[in-house]
């Protein structure tokens, strides 16, 4: 007849217990690094999605600065404009202070990327105007 | 541990009066009427189980003050009852050189000597003997006749007994309280480490859907450095715009006007003419946390200004 002593019961429960606390320990560990992660993932897409949204938008800043330039002010300007893939060239000279001043505003409340940006004073009320837009 | 009668064990008789032994291997022990309380009773109940049950209100009245274990077999229509402290055998093994662990079984004299008849000598001063059904050690004297006990070819009894060597300090069911309070310890912890595991397989993947709903790239490292491309576009957009508004609502002295604003992608310049003074319009621009590169020439002052 085998019988069990109960001191080594309560040892393998013991042992038992052990092994199971320090698998907790791991879990909660891997639990909190999970969470640090997930925190960190969320807070980069959600950035990431936001300036994407802002700054590699092509499609909705191709249609905003066309929206921006076919304004009743700018129309006599006489704007040249140069759409690539990757760019949009806008250069206007002898513009008056007004359209300046419109196209200006527009273009600095708006969130393009502006990669070049020259405005040079011809006369009093004049002025030539280039800027490129990257997208 | 595990006990287990097995023929070719050496069986030793444990009794106070023996001499030291050198044990080699496993021992069977069959203990000495002297380290036992035994009662032969009849009982109304049909199993062991139910006795044992009783058998510490059994013995209440003649048993001494201590920590007992108890034992119960049944004999034909009656029962074997048997009381023994733990401790004294364990003191008594080890004060003879008998170590717990080399212990195959260890059984009482009474279940093993009892379907014997005459008288058995022990040693020079004790023999064994039956009396009324009951196996009891009495002074050599009082029998005449006695043939040596022969050990070596006992053949083992099934009612054998294991020693709770804590008995004195825990009685048993204080060991099962304990069991249970560590085993229900044990489905508390491996719950609760279940539970994390899920929450933290759960966030996982709610991670990967994070990836999917913002169509992000494969990789971190490919998102951090998309995401670090486009804020530097982002800062550098914003300080143009605040640098520019600045510009144009710098207080210029009378005669003094911007006749030029240009950008290329790094440095910002900003040309200012009329100028005969420069040192105010630098200081203005201090004021609001720029600090241009300045040239003055035939009073036009250049201003640059790196993003």
């Amino acid at each position: 007849m085998n019988r069990l002593n109960p001191l080594y019961v309560g040892l393998f429960l013991l042992l038992l217990l052990v092994f199971f606390i320090m698998k907790l320990i791991d879990a909660k560990e891997e639990l909190h690094e999970e969470k640090n992660l997930y925190e960190k993932t969320l807070q980069t897409a959600l950035d990431t999605s936001a300036l994407k949204k802002a700054f590699a938008n092509k499609t909705k800043e191709k249609k905003e600065i066309l929206r921006i330039l076919s304004h009743p002010v700018l129309k006599s300007a006489n704007i040249k404009k140069e759409i690539t893939s990757t760019n949009i060239h806008i250069s206007v000279k002898n513009m008056d202070i007004k359209a300046l001043n419109y196209f200006m505003g527009k273009l600095l409340n708006a969130t393009f990327n502006i990669t070049m940006l020259q405005i040079k004073k011809t006369d009093e009320n004049k002025a030539t105007l280039e800027v490129k837009i990257k997208w | 541990m595990f006990t287990k009668f097995k023929n070719s064990y050496k069986t030793i008789f444990l009794d106070p009066f023996m001499e030291s032994v050198q044990v080699e291997g496993k021992v069977n022990i069959v203990l000495s009427p002297s380290l036992y309380w035994v009662k032969k009773i009849s009982l109304p109940v049909k199993y062991v189980r139910e006795v044992k049950k009783l058998l510490p209100s059994l013995f209440e009245d003649i048993l001494p003050a201590g920590h007992y274990s108890y034992y119960a077999y049944k004999e034909g229509d009656e029962y074997m009852v048997f009381a023994y402290e733990d401790k004294i055998i364990l003191e008594l093994m080890a004060e003879k050189g008998i170590s717990p662990s080399g212990v195959a079984s260890i059984s009482f004299a009474q279940s093993e000597f009892s379907s014997l008849e005459g008288a058995y000598t022990i040693d020079d001063k004790q023999i064994l003997m039956i009396k009324d059904g009951i196996v009891i050690v009495v002074p050599s004297y009082w029998v005449k006749e006695a043939v040596p006990l022969l050990l070596d070819n006992l053949k083992p009894y099934k009612h054998t007994i294991v020693l709770q060597q804590f008995n004195h300090i825990l009685k048993k069911s204080g060991f099962y309280k304990i069991g249970f309070v560590l085993l229900f310890l044990i489905i508390i912890i491996f719950g609760e480490w279940l539970i994390t595991r899920n929450k933290a397989t759960h966030i996982a993947d709610q991670r990967s859907l994070i990836f999917t709903k913002y169509d992000l790239k494969p990789t971190m490292m490919q998102n951090r450095a998309i995401n670090t491309e486009l804020r530097k576009v982002y800062e550098k957009q914003t300080k143009l715009r605040e640098y520019i508004g600045i510009f144009l609502k710098l207080h210029l002295a009378k005669g003094e006007k911007i006749s030029y604003i240009g950008f290329d992608s790094k440095v910002l310049s900003v040309i200012i003419k009329g100028v005969t003074d420069s040192k105010k319009i630098v200081q203005a621009l201090q004021r609001k946390g720029i600090y241009p590169q300045t040239r003055l020439k035939n009073s036009v002052l250049t201003l640059e200004i790196t993003l």
